[in-house]
């Protein structure tokens, strides 16, 4: 009889815990507004200052019907949450996506073409490589709340062992700056210089996928799909030269081979003094400091190839989805979504972000206002401005797949450049293109 | 005596209800789905409702898909190692631990334990231990030839793809045998010792006993444990996500595949990548291939021991 007490109590309270818990039917606010959902993957600062920026948009006359109510999501896996979340019908009115993501949701018809909302007037505000991801079959489907790219970080201490900075002088940027490599001939050059592999120490180290091989590509002028996204150009002169200049780091053992299977990746190689030189991206730029006296390392641009210095994009992109009841109608919490995102990433908001925040901005407004105490993000900001545009495919999952493979047999050494690029653009015409 | 029955059986069914609930909507209509989703194509939208219906033209695409094929191929090289492998760590360690032994439940646990742990948990700490130059691997050779580069450093256990997939198997190996251990253990335990007497009033030695009595008594529990290998072999994915990511890569014939890309591995990345219908195809392939293996091994060891028993 007992136990039937306790089996009544603990039903009870799991039909509570059910009814407190349940929230779908939360449309409206304590103060009366209507609820705009907005998925997002920012992290617990970011979400700070997002709270603190809606609240100033609530608060203009014109919104006073609507707020817009933060809902995080893991990064990790938030592709397919969304894919779900769409094919049950219960998704977001906004979110905050992967670059790569926006292709997809504008291919499948779930992302609201901005430019019926007066998106094409502003366009020209926002960063034009970052820009580019949202541009999808001559439309903006999207646009970019956070952007970011690859620059090349230096272990100063790795270049003072190696004699190209006097041991003893004064930690002076300039000076590295002045040893740097400016282009992958110089790389090869020093690379020797920094290179034990007694110590297991090497020049520098790469991951091997298309992403964060793009700045190869870009530095070579090579693009991956043409401009009007209907032909793959891997198999091009430029893209060639590129890939076969990674080949020939490894192959001359200034390149550690960090992209195998099971062997240390460049971050780990480089927090532990053992690679010289990685192309990593601003969000660790905090954590590297935080290591204090363990790493002593500086930012510099990207080595040029035959097209200068260049990068490529990373970040997030903001999309509206339609409304699933009527797909072909700009209702009004389209129109009020709209209006919160472009308050959001307008020049003040971005001032406000990136200052808070140490991020770069997208707004081209807020570039010059914004004034960091970190000089690398500078270095960031310029590298930026080189970046080339990434390719946009339905699926950037499947583009890798496809060519990650071709491009660790190069550097393995068994194929040719031509002929795994080759194959591998064909690939990509056939089952992303065609 | 019929009205009890029928009241027992309401009873029965009353009680199974829940659990058959659950049952029916996550294991018996997931299979039932995924079939009929295997004759669908990725959608135009996010809409299931506007699937597109392809017939058996998934069926027909993985006839043709190399990478698929040969995904195949890798997994019956990790099953057509690992399985033997492991049952005879397994047996050894059953054996070993089936004498008087100081410390032997201290050991039973030991090598029980690693069993316990999540396969991402130790396909990570193998990773670890495999890592050219600063692994435990890589740093014994180094220390015990005195440097230089050697192939645990470049290119590494896991970098070269002839040794990659063999690692793997190692490290599933040593992670799944106390499990094996304790099974084999509780057989040989249920082995009468008369029939061992017996045998050595007949003059066996060691050897004969274990061959003639111990193996064929053991015969039940192996094919469990061959067949548990083969299904757990189809299924294996975490170990390859941990340790390879399905590389490194190799060129066979001019295609370039993962060296570790099991069959489990490449129907993830199928459904990672959003193609619902060609994975739910793969599945059931693989389902089609489990169930003739199994019933071909099991008509096999079913006619041995038919004959084992004319014999007698």
């Amino acid at each position: 009889m007992k136990e039937k007490h306790w089996l009544i109590i603990a039903l009870i309270g799991y039909l509570a815990l059910v009814y407190v818990s349940w929230d779908s039917s939360v449309k409206v606010s304590p103060d009366g507004r209507l609820f705009l959902t907005f998925w997002h993957t920012y992290n617990d600062q970011e979400e700070q200052v997002l709270r603190s920026i809606i609240k100033k948009w609530e608060a203009l006359p014109e919104n006073a019907k609507y707020t817009v109510r933060p809902v995080r999501i893991p990064f990790e896996g938030h592709k397919e949450k969304i894919r779900t979340a769409l094919t049950v019908g219960q998704g977001p009115d906004m979110a905050r996506v992967d670059w790569s993501f926006v292709c997809e949701l504008a291919r499948k018809n779930a992302a609201i073409d901005l430019g019926l909302l007066g998106f094409d007037k502003i366009a020209d505000q926002y960063l034009k490589a970052p820009l580019k991801s949202c541009y999808v079959d001559g439309k903006y489907h999207g646009l970019p709340d956070q952007s970011n790219c690859v620059a090349f970080f230096y272990n100063r201490t790795l270049f003072k062992e190696a004699g190209l900075i006097d041991k003893n002088a004064a930690p002076d940027p300039q000076e590295y700056l002045k040893v740097l490599p400016k282009t992958w001939e110089d790389l090869k050059k020093i690379g020797p210089k920094l290179t034990n592999k007694e110590k297991g120490q090497y020049a520098f180290a790469m991951t091997n996928t298309l992403w964060w091989n793009l700045p190869f590509f870009n530095t070579f002028g090579a693009r991956i799909i043409s401009e009007d996204g209907k032909k793959c150009e891997l198999g091009s002169e430029e893209a060639i030269k590129a890939v076969e200049m990674m080949a020939e780091l490894h192959k001359e053992g200034i390149e550690a081979g960090a992209w195998r299977a099971g062997a240390i990746t460049p971050e780990q190689g480089f927090v532990n003094n053992k690679y010289a030189m990685i192309f990593m991206g601003p969000w660790n730029l905090a954590r590297f400091s935080g290591l204090g006296a363990q790493l002593d390392f500086g930012v510099g641009l990207i080595p040029a190839g035959p097209n200068g210095s260049s990068t490529n994009v990373g970040g997030t992109d903001v999309v509206i989805f339609k409304d699933r009841d009527e797909p072909e109608k700009l209702t009004e919490r389209i129109k009020f979504s709209y209006s919160f995102l472009t308050f959001f990433t307008n020049a003040q908001n971005q001032v406000e972000w990136c200052q808070k925040l140490n991020q770069i901005p997208i707004n081209m407004g807020a570039y010059d206002l914004v004034k960091f105490e970190d000089k690398n993000l500078g270095i960031f900001m310029e590298q930026m401005k080189l970046a080339g545009a990434n390719p946009v495919v339905k699926d950037f999952g499947l583009m890798e797949d496809m060519v990650n493979p071709e491009i660790e047999a190069i550097l393995s050494g068994q194929k040719q450049a031509s002929e795994a690029l080759k194959i591998a653009a064909e690939k990509i015409q056939t089952r992303l293109l065609d | 005596m019929a009205i009890k029955t029928t009241k027992d059986t309401s009873v029965a069914l009353g009680f199974l209800s829940p659990f058959m609930l659950f049952f029916g909507v996550f294991l018996i209509f997931p299979i039932f789905y995924s079939f009929y989703l295997s004759f669908f194509g990725t959608t135009s939208d996010y809409s299931l409702a506007n699937l597109n219906f392809v017939g058996l033209d998934n069926y027909r695409t993985i006839l043709k898909d190399i990478q698929f094929w040969w995904s195949l191929f890798v997994t019956f090289m990790y099953a057509a190692i690992s399985i033997p492998l492991g049952i005879t760590v397994s047996m050894a360690l059953a054996l070993l631990l089936d004498n008087k032994l100081f410390g032997k439940s201290f050991f039973r646990s030991a090598f029980f334990l690693p069993n316990v742990l999540d396969m991402l948990v130790v396909g990570v700490i193998w990773t670890l231990i495999y890592a050219p130059k600063f692994g435990i691997v890589a740093r014994l050779w180094t220390w015990a030839t005195g440097g230089g580069e050697h192939f645990f450093n470049v290119p590494g256990i896991l970098g070269d793809p002839s040794t990659a997939l063999l690692a793997v198997i190692i490290a599933m190996t040593l992670k799944g045998a106390g499990f094996g251990m304790v099974l084999l253990l509780a057989a040989l335990q249920n082995i009468p010792g008369d029939v061992y007497e017996a045998a050595d009033i007949d003059g066996a030695n060691e050897w004969q006993k274990f061959w003639l009595i111990t193996i064929p008594l053991l015969r039940p529990i192996l094919g469990f444990m061959v067949i548990t290998g083969l299904i757990g072999s189809l299924n294996a994915f975490t170990e390859i996500y941990a340790m390879t990511a399905g590389g490194p890569q190799l060129v066979v014939g001019g295609e370039t595949v993962g060296s570790t890309s099991v069959a489990g591995y490449y129907l993830f990345k199928q459904f990672n990548a959003g193609n619902y219908g060609y994975a739910a195809a793969i599945s059931y392939m693989l389902l089609i291939i489990t169930l003739v293996i199994t019933g071909v091994q099991q008509k096999i060891a079913g006619k041995k021991n038919n004959d084992g028993g004319k014999r007698k």
